[in-house]
């Protein structure tokens, strides 16, 4: 069986991961902050993982899986507390949206957001997968976690990614062209 | 897809993401933040500092129209209790006027028990500079007739001069068409109460027909004679506020201030009817006017 990736240059994987990372942490400090005072139906929106998609959509598994840990890194580390799993739930989704998108689906708009839906919808799960372990001698009810935590959070999320995919998709254009795409 | 999740990349990325959740999360649980996180906090701190302030300035420009939509609807809350506070105390004052106007009407009526009174309300006035003609809302149809004495609590305002099915007009004291009989309470002493023109200005009127060595005096209170016009005895006309004799026909005329404020005068009473004063009867006399 042979594992090996297509070939791609190191120094083009290290350029994309600066800006891509740059792009995230950035992503990272508006949620964080901007949006932490001017919340979105009541949820703070979720800017990086949307980009992650965009990324894993247009530049396949490898810049997905970095751009997820990368993200959820920077998501976890400037907003989070306790115990977080974004890292992985970030990477994921990445590596499953890209997957999907070149197995399946298209890179295109459309597949963005069949990919964002599906990762909202995963990150949703983690979230409470989060909550339950940071919160154990807390009770919460499934329901009130449901509609105070969950739907908010991913309405809000979803408002927000359309922007964030223009402005992410405007990066890719104006740092990177197809050429450098994976595969 | 296979190929992908069993390539060393994805296993070293996998390692990574597992790194980056156990770490921090076990440092967070011992209580100790990790450098890498710290430095990610000490570079996004301007930024975040940035962006929080600006989404604060926002917020608050926001706040500023749904505080302003707010306090403009609790505006117009006040402003309809206060409307309708106003509308309580008006009607409150209304409900104490009438009040007092009754407790005085309730004294006259004490007073004069043979009176049969029919309360009215002043609804018009006549006159250019002083208010001396009155409408007043009762007519006939309340069996209202002329030259009915019309009173308050104070004293005399003068009497019915037309009437008409709801709706009556009042001469007053001070008109030059009005005489009233009248003596000094003090002392006794005769005369006659007549509107004169030169005086309505002023709101005062004459008495007249007082001999010149008459017992009276600035400040003495005039009442109703009884005798030869409308009004049934001992009503209050006024006070003495100046005498003046007339050297001529030996007599002496006194300026009297009416009892009631005929400037502003609201509710009055009608004397429908009362027990006559009669020279022959005394004022045991029940002849009805």
């Amino acid at each position: 069986m042979n594992n090996q990736l297509s070939p791609i240059s190191w120094q083009a994987l290290l350029k994309k991961s600066i800006v891509w990372g740059i792009w995230l942490f950035f992503l990272a400090i508006v949620q964080t902050s901007f949006f932490s005072v001017l919340r979105v139906f009541g949820a703070v929106p979720d800017l990086v993982l949307p980009a992650v998609i965009v990324i894993a959509v247009y530049d396949r598994e490898r810049m997905g899986t970095i751009a997820g840990i990368m993200g959820g890194f920077f998501a976890d580390a400037l907003g989070g507390s306790g115990i977080s799993l974004l890292p992985i739930s970030y990477m994921i989704c990445g590596i499953a949206v890209a997957l999907l998108a070149y197995s399946v689906l298209r890179r295109d708009f459309a597949s963005w957001f069949v990919g964002i839906l599906i990762s909202l919808a995963v990150n949703g799960i983690f979230s409470v997968v989060s909550v339950f372990l940071s919160h154990k001698n807390a009770s919460f009810g499934f329901s009130d976690l449901f509609s105070r935590l969950l739907v908010p959070q991913f309405f809000a999320s979803l408002l927000l990614s359309v922007p964030v995919y223009f402005l992410t998709k405007a990066i890719w254009s104006r740092f990177f062209d197809n050429r450098e795409m994976e595969g | 897809m296979s190929k992908f999740l069993k390539s060393r990349f994805f296993i070293i990325s996998l390692l990574l993401a597992i790194v980056l959740v156990t770490v921090p999360t076990v440092l967070s649980i011992m209580g100790q933040g990790d450098y890498v996180r710290s430095a990610l906090g000490v570079v996004a701190t301007p930024f975040r500092y940035v962006f929080t302030s600006v989404a604060e300035s926002i917020d608050g420009f926001v706040s500023y129209f749904g505080e302003f939509d707010r306090i403009n609807a609790e505006n117009r809350i006040l402003k309809d209790k206060i409307a309708e506070l106003e509308n309580k105390i008006s009607a409150a004052e209304a409900i104490d006027e009438e009040n007092r106007w009754l407790y005085g009407y309730l004294g006259l009526k004490r007073e004069h028990i043979d009176y049969e009174f029919e309360a009215a309300r002043v609804v018009g006035r006549e006159s250019g500079n002083y208010m001396t003609v009155f409408t007043l809302n009762r007519g006939s149809m309340h069996d209202i007739e002329p030259n009915m004495p019309v009173v308050t609590e104070d004293g005399i305002v003068g009497y019915v001069s037309e009437v008409g099915m709801n709706w009556c007009k009042v001469v007053t004291i001070l008109e030059t068409a009005s005489s009233v009989g009248a003596y000094v309470e003090r002392s006794g002493e005769l005369g006659l109460v007549e509107g004169v023109y030169e005086l309505k200005g002023s709101g005062v009127c004459k008495m007249s027909y007082l001999p010149s060595e008459a017992d009276i005096r600035v400040g003495d209170v005039i009442l109703s004679s009884g005798i030869g016009s409308f009004y049934p005895r001992g009503l209050v006309i006024g006070k003495v506020t100046e005498l003046v004799p007339d050297e001529y026909s030996r007599t002496l005329e006194a300026v009297v201030e009416p009892a009631a404020d005929l400037s502003d005068i609201r509710n009055v009473m009608i004397i429908r009817s009362f027990t006559a004063y009669t020279e022959v009867d005394g004022e045991d006399g029940t002849e009805d006017e």
